[in-house]
């Protein structure tokens, strides 16, 4: 076991943090401060919670002999009944109606999502309420840094905590839970993880120079990578307003850590969703876990999600860019 | 106590700090304009003549810096008075422009500049010693050894310099300045004189070269009065001595008890030399005839010492060879302050004897001892500093920003910023205001691809003394970085000294106070004032101004001193650690408040793995409390006292 | 005076009133006609540095600032450590010390970095290294007086007891008032005379 000295060398010197934001909250020593994981002062011991959870060090996923999308229950395609709300979510809002259910049935007392600061940077945020559910839908195609609000709200005590999060930290809470230094409030309070799939994350700051400099001004609520061969990136404003940028020049602000990552589709959540290529209105959704198909089942008779099979011809496309990342090779 | 200086009690002796001798040979000669600029080891000396000053109905100020103090001063003896300037060394290089011009000039009341050196830099950024002003500028300068002393001389030294119509320099030392000894009283000058600037003359360095001659014929009568100044004298055997010790200042008196120590009262002769420059040539012919062994003894450039090396070799022919001892021989550092073992191991290693000062056993032992157990002090700020709070949100809002970025220090309390006491943030010192000149330069490197933030931080009387002009230099040339002003509202590490921000004078008259914030808004640039104590929002209001990347920026953290604020008003709480929350040493926290935030008042202690309040030590500024990540550190109000 | 000069230390760290200490002896030893010096080590020392007052006291000449090493006669310290700091440099096998039982921490030992040493064992240490140690609890005699400032004065008072020097409670006594507010001015002889008394005890 190692502690924040490790960190240090083996991932913020060479920069390789990813802003999950796992060991931010355990400590005062490393906190998210306008989009980025910083690391304020000196920390001298040996182990720490910080060096467990890192998961650009404990990183257990990625033989490519493995099944290319990780282990799974079922496969199937999804989206939120409500049309209500699938005004804001990303794709089929499958994510936020799962959190709202899941918060209405009292299988969580808080969900832990994404949203934006007062400043517009990224950050965790702690939900309870729909309008606080809702106010988090859609994706911010950054390193957030949310586990930092997971690390918050169960600072005192277990609470049943549903989270949502990429790859990197449903790795990350899952180490959580392994180690024998994590505190068992922490442990306790996963009742939920759902995965969101991801091939890449942009480091906030580098992208909100760029955005800066082209003179966006308003927040960005939404941001989008339609599929090839638009080679696009688009970002909505709060006026509604679209604009696309070349991809190639948005490239350079993938996060370097992000190239270490083996896993697409959150093999450690009990659910994963992500998108259905070419049905905007659809989400892919991975059952991974008894508890991600109980909360599904749940959905199921509540009426809360559409489900329906997913065609063939998509889960095939799925595997090969799932494949395409655990081949990927760091540059 | 009462400050005694100003009594008219002839031929009672005192306890004097040299200082206060010094303030109260002025006095005695009927000083009448007195100004300085605040500066260890010299503060104490305008702190004594501003205490008596109404009463005296003598004239004391605090001038911004040093140049100006001299310059004032030298208005009034233009206007007939007499008028003494105390500074630091540092200062001396302050006045030095306007002092090599004004000797040129010449004088017309007597004028006393005395510089107190401190020789092992004791608080001070150097250890430079300032005599060279006296033959830089050709004017005389005076060496005392002891309080004694220094009265005496400060009182002819304003004879001497009106005299001669030469501004006359008096060098203190720390050890002289702070050193309290028996100090007889003379009589207080009942001369009263009146201000007048005679219009028929005019004041100038024109025509330069014959004003040039004839400050060198000032020189030559002050030569003349120190070849019978009763400063000077010789103890020791009229004749037949093994060597010849030549000292001046408080060198002289670890001389005298070296050779006590050592028992060689009987071989060796000891030259007190008082009048350092111009030196009383046949004087010190007549005793460098004596003996052909001589060493020297000064603190701490070998001045005299090269100087009488220079006249012997002008006299050689007749005196023939000489071995010199002393700095150059290597026999004395060159570098830190003297003391009397190092008289004693000079003089043991010349004159070849052996000395112990006690038995090799107890000496080694007591080595061994303190060795295993004495661990060393670092110095910090007081507790509850508003200093180790800014600091804090400096190193936060520096760390957050992730460009390296970096702290361009200044001279005050604050300048401890290079230690872990301000989380080593500072990363270079130099002299008064000079943070802000190289912050200027920082921020035009930008084209050569420098892109770190830099910040300046000066203190108020710092930001008044010789923070302005690089300020306009960077407004002007729009240079990036962010001032940080740390302003409050005093100039501490001298003693709490007024300056014009403050709204008090020298002699405690209210005065109007000089706005920092409306002066720098009215330079052009956009000013915010932040309080240090709040640790969160100062720190996120740095960011912010660290982001804006645009010409200067100013922020000015206000929060009284925390000395001055326990004197005048106290502080607010109560604090206490809640041990059952506090986490200790375990992975969470590390004793982060005792181990990184470093306040004195928080100790780690050891048997309980626990952080604790030391009562005696806290004053109760509360924090702490913000900086503990488990809320252990607790305040409440303190309604008692 | 068994010495001419006589040589005291006053010794501790920047705050606890070292420097006033010194002044009081200073003031008291001159009323009686006797010559003093008083050598006075202090700069950054207010930010807790360590600070060091020679006090030399002569019935013909003019001491210098500075006592050689081994030469002092008596040190009083205000904390254990510096104590040991100082009987390194200018003790001596004769020297008799007074010394406060209370530690100041130095930072870094705040900090946990480096311990402090174990009282008993600075105790020793400096029995070892004096002929007589007087190890007096001041600053909690001062606390019980509301005031942990007076240890400084608890100590003073333990000085005179001893007859070292030339300095008796009559003449700390009148030269108290001069540099004590009034207010604190009873609370101040009592400090002194609980210094004195722990000094008899001890004897
Ligand atoms: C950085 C990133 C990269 C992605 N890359 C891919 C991809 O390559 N292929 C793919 O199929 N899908 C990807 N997704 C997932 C996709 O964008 C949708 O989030 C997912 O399909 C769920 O859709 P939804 O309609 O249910 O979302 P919604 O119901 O709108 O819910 C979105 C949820 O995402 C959370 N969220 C938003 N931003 C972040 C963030 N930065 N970090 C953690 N949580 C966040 C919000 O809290 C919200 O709860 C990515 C998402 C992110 C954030
Ligand atoms: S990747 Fe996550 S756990 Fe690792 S350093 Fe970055 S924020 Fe911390
Ligand atoms: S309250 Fe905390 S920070 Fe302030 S003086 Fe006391 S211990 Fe130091």
């Amino acid at each position: 076991m190692k502690g924040i000295r490790a960190i240090l060398a083996e991932v913020f010197k060479p920069g390789l943090c990813v802003g999950c934001g796992g060991c931010v909250g355990l400590c005062p020593y490393i906190s998210f401060y306008d989009g980025k994981v910083i690391y304020t002062d000196e920390c001298t011991r040996d182990e720490g919670r910080c060096y467990e959870v890192c998961p650009r060090i404990q990183c257990s996923i990625g033989q490519v002999d493995e099944e290319p999308i990780g282990p799974y229950l079922a496969i199937l395609r999804s989206r939120a009944r409500n049309t209500e709300i699938r005004q804001t979510t990303q794709y089929g809002g499958t994510i936020t109606a799962l959190i709202l259910l899941a918060l209405k049935e009292g299988l969580i007392k808080k969900a832990v999502l994404t949203s934006d600061d007062s400043q517009g940077a990224p950050s965790g945020v702690i939900a309870q309420t729909e309008e606080e559910v809702m106010a988090c839908s859609g994706s911010r195609y950054v390193g957030a840094g949310s586990l930092e609000a997971f690390n918050r709200a169960v600072k005192e005590e277990t609470i049943p905590c549903g989270i949502v999060g990429l790859p990197c930290q449903a790795e990350s809470l899952r180490s959580m839970q392994a180690s024998p230094l994590s505190h068992p409030q922490h442990k306790d309070s996963v009742t939920i993880v759902l995965g969101l799939f991801c091939t890449w994350s942009l480091d906030y700051r580098s992208l909100n120079r760029f955005l800066k400099e082209k003179n966006l001004k308003t927040p960005i609520i939404k941001y989008d990578i339609p599929p090839p061969p638009a080679n696009v990136f688009q970002v909505t404003t709060r006026d509604k307003e679209t604009i696309e940028f070349p991809l190639d020049d948005i490239r350079s602000f993938v996060m370097p850590g992000c190239a270490f990552c083996r896993d697409m589709t959150a093999e450690k959540a009990d659910l994963s969703v992500g998108t259905v290529e070419g049905m905007e209105e659809w989400n892919t959704l991975i059952i991974r876990t008894k508890i991600g198909q109980e909360l599904l089942e749940l959905a199921d008779k509540k009426g809360v999600l559409e489900l329906e099979q997913l065609p063939r011809s998509n889960l095939e496309h799925l595997k090969e860019a799932s494949l395409a990342k655990r081949r990927r090779k760091p540059h | 106590m009462k400050n005694k200086i100003g009594l008219d009690r002839v031929g009672e002796t005192l306890l004097l700090m040299g200082n206060e001798a010094i303030a109260r040979g002025a006095l005695e000669a009927g000083v009448s304009f007195c100004s300085s600029y605040p500066g260890n080891p010299s503060s104490e000396i305008m702190e004594t003549l501003a205490s008596v000053a109404r009463d005296l109905n003598i004239y004391a100020e605090w001038s911004v810096n040093e140049k100006v103090a001299l310059e004032a001063a030298t208005a009034a003896s233009f206007a007939g008075l007499r008028a003494m300037v105390s500074m630091k060394q540092n200062g001396i290089n302050v006045v030095s422009d306007f002092l090599v011009n004004l000797s040129l000039s010449g004088i017309k009341g007597g004028i006393v500049l005395v510089t107190c050196d401190d020789p092992g830099g004791i608080s001070s950024t150097n250890e430079e010693d300032a005599r060279f002003i006296a033959q830089v500028a050709d004017i005389p300068l005076l060496e005392p050894a002891h309080p004694q002393d220094a009265l005496d001389m400060t009182r002819w030294a304003f004879d001497l310099s009106e005299t001669i119509g030469s501004v006359c320099v008096l060098r203190s030392i720390s050890r002289i300045s702070h050193t309290r000894g028996s100090v007889t009283l003379g009589s207080l000058s009942r001369k009263k004189r009146t201000a007048h600037f005679d219009t028929s003359i005019s004041l100038h360095a024109f025509p330069v070269t014959e004003k040039h001659k004839i400050l060198h014929q000032k020189l030559a009568k002050a030569r003349e009065l120190f070849e019978t100044s009763s400063f000077n004298s010789y103890e020791g055997p009229p004749d037949d001595i093994d060597l010849l010790i030549i000292a001046c200042g408080t060198g002289f008196l670890y001389a005298r008890e070296a050779l006590e120590l050592l028992d060689l009262t009987g071989r060796v002769g000891l030259l007190k030399i008082g009048t350092t420059w111009p030196l009383p040539e046949e004087w010190l012919e007549n005793h460098l005839s004596r003996c052909e062994r001589i060493l020297f003894v000064e603190d701490v450039d070998p001045f005299l010492e090269r100087n009488i090396k220079a006249f012997f070799a002008q006299i050689s022919p007749k005196l023939g060879v000489r071995t010199f001892y002393g700095k150059g021989s290597g026999h004395i550092p060159p570098f830190g302050e003297l003391n009397p073992d190092i008289l004693v191991y000079a003089l043991a290693r010349i004159l070849d004897i052996d000395y112990k000062p006690e038995d090799r056993d107890y000496v080694n032992k007591a080595e061994a001892l303190v060795s295993e157990l004495v661990p060393p002090r670092e110095f910090g700020f007081c507790p509850g500093c508003p200093h180790r709070a800014s600091f804090w949100s400096i190193k936060n809002a520096l760390k957050w920003d992730d460009r390296d970025g970096f702290v361009s220090g200044d001279i005050g309390c604050y300048t401890m910023g290079i230690w872990p006491t301000g989380f080593n943030q500072v990363k270079s010192v130099h002299a008064m205001g000079s943070g802000v000149g190289m912050a200027s330069g920082y921020g035009k490197l930008y084209t050569y691809g420098f892109n770190q933030p830099v910040i300046s931080v000066v203190g108020d009387s710092t930001f008044f003394h010789a923070g302005l002009p690089p300020l306009i230099n960077a407004i002007y040339n729009q240079a990036n970085f962010l001032l940080i002003i740390l302003d409050n509202g005093a100039t501490a590490m001298t003693g709490f000294q007024p300056h014009p921000g403050t709204g008090v004078n020298a002699i405690g008259d209210r005065v109007q106070s000089l706005d920092i914030a409306s002066i720098c808004r009215a330079l052009g640039v956009s000013v915010e004032v932040a309080d240090p104590y709040e640790i969160k929002d100062t720190a996120n209001t740095i960011y912010r101004l660290l982001q804006e990347r645009t010409g200067v920026r100013v922020l000015i953290m206000k929060r009284k001193c925390a000395l001055v604020q326990k004197r005048e008003e106290g502080f607010p709480y109560r604090v206490r650690v809640d041990e059952e929350r506090c986490v200790g040493d375990s992975c969470g926290c590390n004793r982060f408040c005792t181990r990184v935030f470093r306040c004195p008042g928080l100790i780690w202690d050891q048997e309980k793995k626990k952080t604790r309040i030391d009562e005696v030590i806290c004053v109760g500024c509360g924090v702490c409390t913000e900086i503990c990540p488990e809320g252990a550190i607790v305040r409440e109000k303190d309604n008692h006292e | 005076m068994n010495s001419d000069p006589l040589n005291l230390i006053i010794t501790g760290v920047g705050g606890q009133g070292n420097v006033l200490a010194s002044r009081i002896i200073g003031e008291c030893l001159i009323k009686k006609g006797l010559r003093v010096t008083i050598g006075e080590t202090y700069g950054l020392s207010q930010r807790g540095g360590s600070v060091m007052s020679h006090v030399r006291i002569s019935e013909k000449g003019t001491p210098g600032p500075i006592i050689p090493r081994c030469k002092a006669h008596v040190i009083v310290s205000l904390e254990p450590i510096e104590a040991l700091r100082t009987v390194k440099i200018y003790g001596n096998r004769n020297i008799t010390m007074i010394v406060n039982s209370r530690p100041v921490y130095p930072l870094g030992v705040i900090a946990g970095e480096i311990t402090y040493p174990e009282p008993a064992k600075v105790r020793k240490a400096l029995e070892e290294l004096s002929l007589k140690l007087f190890w007096i609890p001041a600053t909690e005699i001062a606390i019980r007086l509301g005031h942990a400032i007076m240890s400084n004065v608890v100590l003073l008072g333990a000085l005179a007891a001893t007859g070292l020097i030339p300095l008796e409670r009559k003449d700390l006594l009148e030269v108290l008032p001069e540099v004590v507010p009034s207010s604190s001015k009873e609370l101040n002889v009592t400090a002194l005379d609980l210094g004195m008394e722990a000094v008899a005890i001890t004897i």
